[in-house]
């Protein structure tokens, strides 16, 4: 649990400066390293001998943190730069994303253009030349064959109509 | 030991950071996004050959503008899944 909530803290050092930081760990480690030795050596110093527990105490909660901040902050920086490096391979990804989608676009856009007109082409076509060769006898259409034509046109509906039934 | 065995635990769990990069959803062509139009049919009013021939036609593009939509979709995604991969390398 503890591990957890001490990992926990480290977002604090997203908040400061890398130089804050840097200066923060180094002091602590200083700090700890320093109080540490002095633990070995404070009953030789005639004042400091009584505290000498407190010192070593002291020193090691020091150095502790300061190696696990050390560490932190190096993991931090290499984070960063991992982070950075992801941010601009976005940055080209999304500018190569909206490249695509233009292409795409306007790739879509000419064919349905290219569609329309052969459509109308043919339909001009159709009214200019095929009209006159229909022989008058078959140009009405039976009713049967308009009602299969719409129901074909159609066929869609039976799929909507099964997944309406499945709804219910 | 066991202070050792602690001191590891809390020096190691420096080393777990979360990375604060969200990549985004590529949106798609606004064009892709319209639906495939009903085919038409043939009115009370259209029996002749010719009318027939015209519903057709107009079927048969409506079919090719639609089918052109489906093949943009895979060329689309073809697209992002490359570019997502090689962003994500």
């Amino acid at each position: 649990m503890l591990p957890i909530t001490l990992n926990n803290s480290m977002w604090v050092l997203q908040l400061l400066p890398d130089a804050a930081i840097l200066w923060f760990c180094n002091i602590l480690l200083l700090l700890g390293t320093v109080i540490t030795v002095l633990g070995f050596f404070v009953q030789r110093i005639p004042l400091l001998y009584q505290y000498q527990l407190p010192f070593r105490i002291a020193g090691i909660v020091l150095l502790t943190a300061g190696v696990y901040f050390r560490g932190g902050y190096a993991v931090e920086m290499t984070w960063r730069e991992r982070v950075t490096e992801l941010e601009k391979q976005l940055a080209v990804a999304e500018a190569k994303s909206a490249e695509v989608n233009t292409v795409i676009q306007n790739r879509v856009v000419y064919r349905d253009r290219v569609i329309q007109k052969e459509g109308q082409t043919l339909i001009e076509y159709v009214d200019r030349e095929v009209v006159k060769t229909i022989p008058a006898q078959c140009d009405r259409l039976p009713p049967e064959l308009i009602d299969v034509h719409n129901r074909a046109a159609n066929i869609n509906r039976v799929v909507d109509e099964l997944k309406n039934k499945d709804a219910k | 030991m066991k202070a050792v065995a602690v001191a590891v635990i809390l020096l190691l769990a420096g080393c777990a950071t979360p990375v604060p990069v969200k990549q985004t959803w590529p949106e798609a062509p606004t064009v892709l996004m319209e639906q495939c139009p009903q085919l038409k049919q043939l009115g009370a009013d259209q029996g002749t050959l010719r009318d027939l021939l015209m519903v057709v036609i107009e079927n048969y593009a409506a079919y090719y503008h639609c089918a052109g939509r489906t093949q943009s979709w895979q060329e689309w995604y073809r697209q992002q899944q490359k570019i997502f991969t090689e962003a994500n390398k």
